[in-house]
């Protein structure tokens, strides 16, 4: 039975190889897609985001400051229950450096005032309209997302449990 | 000495490249890989897959409804199987198994019957299934079958003193059209994963309202969604939207889309595909009446989506304190909103006004009881007099430039599938020798229909009929067997009985 | 009097139609009198039987088009529909085949399949509902009707698969192949079981709803012999004295249907279990020696060939209808021509298996009883394609609530 030539099944082979690899590439980067973030040590993106009363705040604003940035809802169970640990972190650590910064994830200003007076909270809460700095900027997924930056304005933890004071602590204490 | 080495090297090198050839090339692979495809397919749809369950976190979704299985089921990474590395790489050697076979057996096939020689050897001849001949012929006889046969359209080639009459060499090729196909339709699939070839998310556009896709390029906009049910209220009878397309702020596209009928802009399909069925509220006017007097004291507009904060009815100023769009009320939780959606909306207003002391007052249209119960003392009833609800539509973002390649290769399968099943390949050889004409044939498959046909082309020269033979019958001894190429030439195709 | 309930009553005739046929043929092929006749050979009873196969062929087309033109569309969406669609290609293919292949004794075998599936189908709700946007189409009218064709076909290859196997399995041992043709003949009672069971607490009205742990009321249509978890035994009326449930579901059976599904499985075997055993106990001997009588003497090459021929045009026929027009029709509805849906893949898996049929045939000579139980044994796949992804895996494109 005649078969195919020896240089035939070569190339075949080394055609499919390449293929195979290529394929084998595409599809490890097509299933890893979702997985980009953030990683620790990196400079933490700048963002300029609106306060409630219309005025504008930086990420610069707040350099030299130990700067827990946190991204949050009102539909948010977890957010709502870390709510009052962020406060009192702030209350207890502000005059050390620490602030607290709130962007919330585009809901109402009423909403959101509401939710304030609620709460009884008064760090920096800023609206991140249309997502842009959650999503594209910090690449949050699930919320509540909190990150830290020290002073120098490197990221040096990114947590996406809802926090408590004494996890706070623990994170903001070697930077302060 | 090096030159030894050197040829040890290539021999051992062929012998790898033949080992793979081989193992690719082998139909029992090729059968195990179709059937663990098969059953790998099968452990996919156990439980619903991660596109397919309602819940957006799947880490709790298959705990929560299937149970310990279903934990492990998600763990094992079965939840999401069919673009997982496994899996695709099953498909890929499925792929290659196709090319590898198709190349090693089909050039081979159509070399040797490229090449076959038109003049064969009386002794095959006899040993043929379709056999005959016809004593004191002439060249006449052989000119004359000839002519018989391509009036069946059979093509001829004639060499001095012999003829091989031929038809349907294509369909011999069928099982090679056929890999060929699926070959096409792979690389279809597998086309998916070339950046900007395919995209495919789901849109939820309210009134009004427009989202941006940076990776197709183009912003959808919703100008407005039509629900419609059956009588009964419990089967949808139709959703359309009216849907505007922009590229910046340039109006490019738009249509009124209907399921099954979508717009296409750039390469990209957008689909009416679903929609949220529970209304959201959009506008609404408000009443307010005093209570102790029951007389009404103006109306009031709301905007549900992005309400304002101050109202002014008569003398009275409302302020919007809070807004709960999807408002719940627990014993435990206190009140929040469950959702950003204003699904059911709970408005808190602190009223002020003349000879009042600035009242805080609920309004939870959809709650009407909890807002009775809170709303005992209240000075005011705020009552919707009229509200306009909308629902949600579900939009499903599309683009997938394989499709053509994955078309054209079901065709090309399909194709081959009529080669296979319904068209099969016949030869008949003619010989003249001696005086005598001996005329044997084959086929690959309908050896009693081909039996027919034969017997109406020869029996007019006066040959006798040739009786089928059972193809359990020997090989007389020493005889060169037929030429074939492939076991398929024996006629192991299925006969008819 | 409207087109609906004429076709109601034309479903009704084939119905009979194709029992009687059952009768006749299944008479035309065991008689005493047939004994000394050639194998195979067409008598007066089978003749009359084909009579009514092609009557009661007649009645069902009406019916597929008049409850067609009731509805503006080819009567396939639902379970009903599909499954007496699916009895109806079964006898088409029949018919056709009978043309080429004159074989009496398939009818004996061929009609009971198409009536039982027919029966089948009448279990599930009739009422004619208009259809939702997504099945607007005329690819579904393409789609479903030309994969339902393929399947006929291919159920034409389980029978003769399954008469080649009777005919040359030696049933008086009790050879692996001997109990596999037992099985086989169970599971058709079952399957019979199931719809009398069925019918009959239907015909009675029967229907008992219950509040249980389960988010939303499950309603039983058969005595609940098993409970949903948690219910109080015995609180849920009873049954010839014995109160009921018996037993609950165990809590790892999720689902809010899971106790009423289950409770139908015990009811089915239950049911069976009385059949198979009254039967047994009539012929005294296995039941598959009882139907092997049908097909003595027939030429098992021939049966074998049937077999492979049905595989041979039911196969492209399948991949064109279930997969291709399937492929364009998802394309045009869902915007995805493939997304893995479990009806998707069933179809897929079934094709692969029939295309591992043909490579072992065609490649590694897997002819004569390997062949015949690869034949039987695909049926298994298209009723879990047709009947179990439908009923126990719910998805987008299942006819399940």
């Amino acid at each position: 039975m005649a078969k195919t030539a020896g240089s035939t099944r070569v190339l075949t082979i080394l055609v499919l190889l390449v293929a195979a690899v290529g394929i084998i590439f595409a599809v490890v980067k097509f299933n890893n897609k979702e997985v980009v973030v953030l990683n620790k040590g990196e400079a933490a993106p700048a963002f300029t985001l609106q306060t409630l009363d219309g005025n504008q705040a930086s990420l610069a604003d707040y350099k030299g400051k130990v700067v827990l940035l946190n991204f949050w809802a009102t539909w948010c169970e977890p957010c709502r229950d870390e709510m009052p640990a962020l406060q009192q972190a702030y209350d207890k650590y502000k005059e050390q450096g620490l602030v607290v910064v709130a962007a919330n994830l585009d809901e109402n200003n009423i909403t959101i005032k509401g939710f304030i007076n609620q709460y009884q909270l008064n760090f920096p809460i800023l609206i991140d309209k249309g997502r842009e700095v959650a999503l594209d900027r910090y690449k949050v997924g699930p919320i509540p997302t909190t990150f830290i930056i020290d002073k120098n304005g490197v990221l040096q933890s990114i947590e996406q449990t809802p926090l408590t004071l004494m996890m706070i602590e623990d994170k903001i204490k070697p930077l302060l | 000495m090096g030159d030894e080495a050197v040829n040890k090297n290539n021999k051992k090198q062929r012998n790898i490249l033949e080992l793979v050839w081989d193992w690719f090339a082998s139909v029992k692979v090729g059968i195990s890989l179709i059937v663990i495809l098969a059953l790998g397919s099968a452990l996919g749809t156990i439980y619903p897959q991660v596109n397919a369950i309602p819940h957006p976190n799947p880490n709790f979704y298959y705990k929560d409804t299937y149970g310990t299985l279903g934990d492990l089921y998600h763990k094992f990474g079965l939840s999401n199987m069919y673009t997982s590395w496994w899996f695709l790489t099953l498909v890929l050697l499925l792929g290659i198994s196709l090319v590898i076979v198709s190349i090693d057996r089909g050039v081979p096939l159509y070399k040797s019957l490229k090449n076959q020689p038109v003049a064969r050897k009386v002794i095959a001849l006899r040993a043929d299934r379709l056999y005959t001949n016809k004593e004191t012929a002439t060249a006449a006889d052989l000119t004359a079958l000839g002519q018989a046969l391509q009036k069946r359209r059979y093509k001829i080639r004639t060499v001095d003193g012999a003829l091989l009459a031929e038809k349907g060499r294509l369909p011999r090729f069928g099982a090679y059209v056929i890999h060929a196909g699926l070959i096409v339709i792979i690389l279809g699939v597998f086309a998916r994963l070339i950046p900007g070839w395919y995209y495919d998310e789901m849109v939820w556009l309210k009134e009004d309202e427009s989202k941006t896709i940076s990776e197709v390029g183009f912003t959808v906009k919703n100008t407005g969604f039509q629900l419609e049910y059956y009588e009964g209220g419990d089967r949808v009878k139709k959703y359309e939207t009216d849907l505007e397309v922009y590229e910046g702020a340039q109006k490019v596209a738009e249509k009124h889309l209907i399921v099954n009928e979508p717009l296409t802009y750039n390469n990209t399909l957008v689909f009416q595909n679903s929609f949220d069925p529970t209304p959201m509220f959009k506008n609404g006017k408000v009443e307010m009446i005093d209570r102790k007097t029951e007389q009404s004291l103006g109306t009031f507009d709301i905007n549900f989506i992005d309400p304002q904060e101050t109202y002014t009815v008569g003398p009275y100023q409302l302020k919007l304190t809070n807004y709960f769009p999807d408002i719940k009320v627990d014993a435990e939780k206190g009140v929040y909103t469950s959702s950003n959606e204003p699904y059911n909306p709970g408005l808190s207003f602190e009223i002020s006004g003349p000879n009042l002391a600035p009242t805080q007052q609920w309004m939870m249209p959809t709650a009407p009881f909890v807002e009775q119960m809170l709303g005992q003392e209240y000075p005011f009833t705020l009552k919707m007099v009229d509200v306009s609800l909308f629902n949600m539509t579900g939009l499903l973002v599309h683009r997938d430039l394989g499709i053509p390649v994955v078309y054209t290769g079901c065709a090309i399968t399909l194709y081959g599938l009529v080669l296979v099943f319904y068209f099969q390949h016949r030869r008949i050889w003619a010989r003249l020798e001696d005086g005598v004409l001996h005329i044997g044939a084959n086929t690959n498959k309908n050896w009693l229909g081909f039996a027919k046909e034969f017997n109406k082309a020869v029996e007019p020269l006066g040959a006798t009929a040739a009786v089928l033979k059972s193809k359990l019958a020997k090989q007389p001894e020493n005889q060169p067997e037929p030429p074939h190429t492939t076991e398929s030439e024996t006629g192991r195709e299925g006969t008819q009985a | 009097m409207n087109l609906l309930d004429v076709s109601g009553f034309l479903y009704g005739t084939a119905f009979f139609a194709y029992l009687a046929a059952s009768i006749l043929y299944v008479i035309g092929v065991t008689g005493r009198k047939i004994k000394t006749q050639t194998p195979g050979a067409a008598n007066r009873w089978t003749n009359w039987g084909y009579r009514m196969i092609l009557a009661g062929m007649l009645a069902h087309a009406g019916a597929i088009t008049t409850r067609g033109i009731y509805g503006g569309y080819i009567p396939v969406s639902n379970m009903f529909e599909y499954m007496s669609f699916w009895a109806f290609t079964i006898i088409l293919a029949y018919v056709v085949i009978n043309a080429f292949y004159k074989l009496p004794s398939l009818g004996a075998f061929v009609a009971p399949v198409g009536l039982l599936v027919l029966a089948y189908a009448s279990v599930f709700p009739q009422d004619h509902k208009p259809l939702i946007p997504a099945l607007q189409s005329y690819w579904l009218n393409i789609h479903v009707t030309t994969a339902a064709l393929g399947e006929g076909i291919l159920t034409i290859s389980f029978a003769a698969g399954l008469m080649y196997l009777l005919r040359t399995t030696d049933l008086t041992k009790g050879s692996r192949s001997a109990k596999f043709l037992e099985f086989v003949m169970f599971l058709f009672l079952a399957l019979l079981a199931f719809v009398v069971t069925a019918s009959a607490f239907a015909g009675a009205g029967y229907s008992h709803q219950m509040f249980a742990d389960t988010p939303q009321e499950v309603t039983y249509k058969m005595p609940p012999i098993v409970g949903p978890t948690g219910t109080e035994l015995g609180s849920q009326g009873s049954l010839a004295g014995i109160p009921l449930p018996l037993f609950n579901a165990p809590s790892w059976m999720n689902g809010n249907n899971a106790s009423v599904q289950f409770n139908t499985i015990i009811w089915t075997l239950l049911s069976v279990a009385v059949l198979y055993l009254v039967l047994r106990l009539l012929a005294r001997q296995p039941l598959s020696a009882v139907v092997a009588k049908w097909v003595r003497n027939l030429d098992p090459d021939m049966l074998d060939e049937l077999s492979y021929r049905g595989v041979a045009i039911g196969y492209p026929v399948f991949t064109l209808g279930a997969l291709v027009f399937a492929m364009i029709w998802a394309q045009e509805a869902w915007g995805s021509y493939w997304s893995w849906d479990p009806k998707e893949t069933w179809a897929l898996i079934t094709w692969l298996y029939y295309t591992a049929y043909l490579h072992l045939r065609l490649r590694h000579g897997w002819e004569g009883a390997k062949s015949a139980w690869m034949a039987v044994a695909g049926f298994v796949v298209i009723m879990f394609l047709l009947v179990g992804v439908n009923l126990i895996i719910s998805g987008l494109h299942s006819y399940a609530t």
